[in-house]
């Protein structure tokens, strides 16, 4: 079964990509073992049987409220802009994407 | 390596297009920016589409609204109940880390698209599904060196993601299909149809077969193609590629491939192919999205007549020829324009002729859309309707047109000048009845024995001597006149 | 030897009387911060000029009669309300120069019923942990013993209430980030139900249980607190439109859910004080109902994949382009998202994000995320149905009294086990409270009741009745001035 794999350096290898992390090596050690140590913390939710149990998402059964299609003018690019390190003509600067 | 010697007589396409569809609000689909292209970078994006700390999304109502109005065009089922999942990953025009799209449960599901294509055949593509989406912001690449500008702007437009079934055989069906789709979505009014600024963009999903085998082969898909040529052309590409490869005992890989427009050809976008895992799940920020009746009702009364219903109510009711009745039936308010003409004229075929000629002849040299003619579908009803009656000629309503579309003015005046200035003098015109007379001696003579019907010819003589700058009725009445007092 | 402290109620009756002015207040607050908060570290910013302007407002709206509920009284919110204008950090150094260009709605409604704002207070990184202690600007002391934890995440406020350095704090609960701190301070912290109040402007950790709220001296406090701070927004589409927080003073007889399997296993010092509390509460005329949760024990489990599935997107944002840390590495563009996030995520943050990735990624969506949301939904039903029989559920609300600093450093998950009881309760979108019910060692004790969606008059009810009955809440921890 997939739940008794191991957590093992591959895949925290693979996590760190997708959650987009880099380790220190001195943490990846400590790391690894906390996850491990938290998965069997999360393993015994297997034990439980939720057979024709519907999951749920939100505590409450409500439904979502539409917005009206109305604009605001809220925009203040100067206040929102000073919050960012790299600028250029209004631009959110960064390091250059490579294109195929 | 554009293979051109491939025997693709042995092989079958199968295509399926996935087209992003813009929805044309007023506002971002989970926030109140204003959807727009014409602002510098970043004025439209506000706190929620800058994915600021503690932000969150709110559904705009009109963008459900749109999308229900599509699911009931093309009979899909629309969903009583959908719902928003994030799709997880990085890329730097993508501000919350995640897009909101609708994975398990899109709003509408099957339906089906009638696609003409260029043969005149017709073909009833499937749709898959059509989800709801936002769309990311845009990477301007060379503008800096070595950086990538990001703006925000185009950050939570509305998408529609139609997706059709992979039952597309051949380019020209393809792009046909784009085109259908093109026509449907501005036809109803849920987008603007403008392909150079990116309102619809299609992918296509592709892969050869030899013809008889059932199984699909491994496909690739072909990213960002934003005009109809451009998915001909690279499909076209994409097809001989991959029976060039199959042929030489090689394998398709599966990937995305980008069309290069200069180059004409497609290619890998390897290095983003980072075996993606976009860890999708229920946005806990949104919370199920319910189509009440009420909701139904409404896009049902607000649904227009669709253009297939309206292209074959030409040619059964209107007695119009296959082909004018399509023609007529490719653009919404060209086909709004003909219906409020054709209302006054009561003549569908001369009003067709006229709104095919003379108003899309006007159209194409001015390079303006019907919306912005200066002469209005009932003026051209009216004017259409002189023709009928009998009051203008073929030749000087042209002329009525030109002189409406120049000075503004209205048709009964422009029609009543015209023919004052044509023959403002009672004696041009008998000067020139009798010098046709004099010519026509003849048939003068037969007239005069009791052959009346001889007259329509005079008539015509008469109108040809006049180069149709005259009123006919005028001219039978001076006719009859001058042959009764001789 | 404690002088009751005064309640909201009548700091306002001094306020409108005039025995004080706001800017008096408001000073003599900014006085007692000055001379104990550097014991705690519970405040994270001071906003002493917009506050003392603020008061001077409230003194001219009270001169003119024009005074609102809460007009004049000095509060802090915690780091993860965003505040127009203001440094809202999360205690992370990934927005350690994060100035919000808008504010909360929370916060909006606290201004506008008059609350004056004085700061803001410490919590763990992004509301991530129960000790106070991955805050990124040091761990918060308890007043009632400065080697031992407040709790957390909302460890500043719990703090700063107890130590009255100011009348009241928002918090934010997301597994029992107000009710376990304001348990360990000795303090009322007040849970309302999902949806109650508008997450709008709070930094997101997990949205589904993420529940904005307050921690209080007294129950009565709390009610006022939250009658400012609740209402429906139209920003936040998991809000809810509900009628308006009240309670009424009348004592009536509840009935009070007891699941005694969670009692069982306590220590003797936390579960004597809670006896003694039921016992007030019997003898109050209210009537004790045995009631079993039976998937309670996986609830923390549950929990944890969750919250961190949620986490792992939330903090998704946070890449260093439009706000936030940005690495001086940032060469190209996998540099400048690694670097900036590696830089600006502490280790519990990055635990988290991780394990969140882990459960929602291909092969364990189901195994993990769905089947965790399934468990939710027998959680959640395990309470709906104890309150078909009950009015109140009462449950502890902490395993333990407060800890000792660095006693959790070994194990994560040791950590998390503080929130058992807690946890369900966020799953379960329920409302909750935490108020004091005694001392062990000197540490309070917090007892936890827990109501019916939008039944948050129950618990101000049944909680101001125990306070009349009790003084635990008066209680003050002794700090040498300096």
């Amino acid at each position: 079964m997939e739940r008794d794999q191991l957590l093992n350096e591959e895949i925290l290898v693979r996590l760190c990509q997708l959650s987009n992390l880099r380790l220190l090596e001195s943490e990846q050690g400590e790391l690894l073992h906390d996850l491990q140590t938290i998965k069997r913390f999360v393993d015994n939710i297997h034990g439980v049987d939720t057979r024709e149990v519907e999951p749920l998402s939100h505590p409450l059964d409500m439904d979502q409220v539409l917005r009206e299609d109305s604009t605001v003018d809220e925009i203040d690019r100067a206040t929102y802009q000073e919050l960012a390190r790299d600028i250029g003509d209004g631009y959110y600067l960064v390091p250059r994407v490579i294109e195929p | 390596m554009p293979a051109k010697n491939v025997n693709s007589s042995l092989w079958e396409p199968v295509i399926g297009l996935e087209v992003h569809v813009q929805l044309n609000t007023n506002s971002k689909i989970f926030s109140s920016a204003p959807v727009t292209v014409s602002v510098e970078p970043n004025r439209a994006a506000n706190a929620v589409d800058l994915a600021l700390p503690g932000t969150l999304p709110v559904l705009n109502k009109k963008v459900v609204e749109k999308a229900i109005l599509f699911g009931m065009a093309t009979a899909g089922r629309i969903a009583s109940r959908c719902r928003f999942d994030r799709k997880n990953y990085f890329y730097p025009d993508l501000p919350k880390g995640y897009q909101i799209t609708q994975l398990t449960e899109p709003i509408i599901e099957g339906g089906t698209l009638e696609v003409r294509v260029d043969d005149g055949s017709i073909r009833q593509v499937e749709l898959v599904r059509a989800h709801l989406e936002e769309d990311a912001g845009k990477s301007i690449h060379g503008k800096y060196a070595g950086k990538t500008g990001i703006d925000l702007n185009r950050a939570g437009t509305p998408l529609l993601e139609v997706v059709t079934a992979p039952q597309l055989n051949t380019p020209d069906e393809a792009s046909a299909c784009f085109r259908t789709l093109h026509r449907l979505v501005t036809w109803l009014d849920i987008c603007d149809g403008n392909l150079n600024e990116g309102s619809m963009r299609c992918d296509a999903n592709i892969s050869v077969r030899r013809h008889g085998e059932t199984q699909l082969g491994e496909r690739t898909e072909i990213k960002n193609l934003n005009s109809f040529r451009f998915v001909e052309r690279a499909l076209k590409h994409e097809i001989d590629r991959q029976i060039s490869i199959l042929e030489t005992g090689g394998e398709i890989v599966r990937e995305t491939r980008l069309y290069d427009v200069e180059r004409d050809e497609t290619r890998s976008m390897r290095g983003k192919e980072l075996a993606h895992d976009y860890r999708y799940f229920p946005d806990p920020d949104l919370l199920p999205v319910a189509i009440t009746q009420e909701m139904i009702r409404a896009a049902r009364s607000a649904m227009p007549e669709l253009p297939e219903a309206r292209c074959s109510r030409y040619i059964d009711e209107l007695g119009l020829p296959a082909e004018t009745a399509h023609r007529l039936t490719q653009e919404k308010a060209f086909s709004d324009y003909f219906e409020s003409a054709f209302a006054i004229a009561g003549n569908a075929k001369l009003t067709a002729n006229w709104v095919l000629g003379n108003v899309a002849a006007t159209l194409n040299r001015n390079e303006i859309s019907i919306e912005n003619l200066q002469l209005s579908g009932p003026q051209l009803g009216e004017i259409v309707k002189n023709i009928v009656d009998g009051i203008v000629s073929d030749a000087s309503a042209k002329q009525v047109f030109e002189h409406v579309l120049a000075t503004k003015s209205n048709v009964a005046d422009a029609i009543g000048q015209q023919r004052e200035s044509l023959m403002s003098d009672e004696r041009d015109l008998k000067a020139l009845v009798q010098r046709v007379l004099d010519g026509n001696p003849i048939q003068v003579e037969e007239y005069r024995k009791g052959k009346k019907k001889i007259l329509g010819y005079l008539v015509g003589q008469v109108m040809s001597a006049a180069k149709g700058k005259i009123d006919p009725k005028k001219v039978n009445q001076a006719l009859t006149e001058i042959l009764a007092s001789d | 030897m404690n002088t009751p402290f005064p309640s909201i109620e009548q700091l306002r009756t001094q306020l409108t009387s005039r025995e004080i002015s706001a800017v008096e207040l408001t000073e003599e607050y900014f006085h007692r911060i000055r001379s104990t908060s550097h014991q705690l570290n519970c405040f994270v910013s001071l906003h002493e000029d917009s506050a003392l302007q603020a008061a001077r407002e409230a003194d001219s709206d009270i001169a003119r009669g024009r005074d609102r509920p809460l007009t004049g009284i000095p509060i802090a919110h915690k780091d993860i309300f965003c505040i127009e204008g203001k440094k809202t950090t999360c205690c992370s150094r990934m927005l350690q120069s994060y100035v919000a260009p808008y504010s909360a709605t929370i916060v909006e409604n606290l201004e506008n019923a008059g609350a004056i704002c004085v700061g803001t207070t410490n919590m763990d990184e992004f509301a991530m942990g129960s000790s106070n202690e991955t805050s990124a600007n040091g761990p918060v002391r308890n007043p009632w013993n400065l080697q031992h934890v407040p709790g957390g995440s909302s460890g500043g406020s719990a703090a700063a209430v107890a130590a009255r350095l100011v009348a009241a704090c928002t918090g934010s609960d997301t597994g029992g980030s107000i009710r376990q701190p304001a348990s360990f301070c000795g303090v009322t912290g007040f849970k309302p139900t999902y949806g109650r109040n508008s997450r709008y402007g709070m930094v997101a950790f997990a949205s589904s249980l993420d529940h904005p709220g307050c921690l209080t001296n007294s129950v009565e406090d709390a009610g006022r607190m939250l009658s400012a701070m609740a209402g429906n927004d139209t920003k936040d589409s998991t809000s809810a439109s509900q009628e308006p927080i009240g309670w009424s003073s009348s004592t009536r007889p509840r009935r009070l859910g007891y699941p005694t399997r969670l009692f069982a296993d306590l220590p003797q010092s936390i579960a004597r004080p809670l006896e003694e509390a039921r016992h007030t509460l019997e003898a109050a005329g209210n009537t004790i109902v045995e009631i079993e949760l039976p998937h309670f024990d996986v609830a923390v489990s549950a929990y944890y994949v969750i919250a961190c599935a949620e986490a792992s997107t939330n903090l998704a944002r946070y890449d260093g382009i439009r706000y936030g840390h940005r690495s001086k590495f940032d060469g190209n563009v996998e540099d400048m998202y690694a670097q900036s996030r590696s830089e600006g995520f502490g280790m519990e943050v990055k635990r988290r994000i991780l394990t969140g990735t882990y459960v929602l990624s291909v092969g364990h969506y189901d195994s993990y995320y769905m089947k965790a949301q399934k468990i939710r939904r027998l959680i959640r039903d395990d309470y709906l149905r104890a309150f078909h029989q009950t009015d109140v559920i009462l449950s502890p609300s902490t395993p333990t009294t407060a800890f000792r600093l660095n006693a959790m450093d070994l194990d994560p998950t040791d950590m998390y086990k503080q929130d058992q009881f807690t946890v369900p309760v966020n799953m379960s979108g329920l409302p909750a409270m935490s108020v004091p019910c005694g001392f062990s060692d000197g540490l309070p004790v917090g007892l936890q009741m827990i109501a019916p969606h939008f039944r948050e008059s129950e618990l101000l009810e049944l909680g101001i009745d125990y306070q009349n009955l009790t003084d635990w809440h008066q209680q003050q921890p002794c700090l040498p001035k300096t």
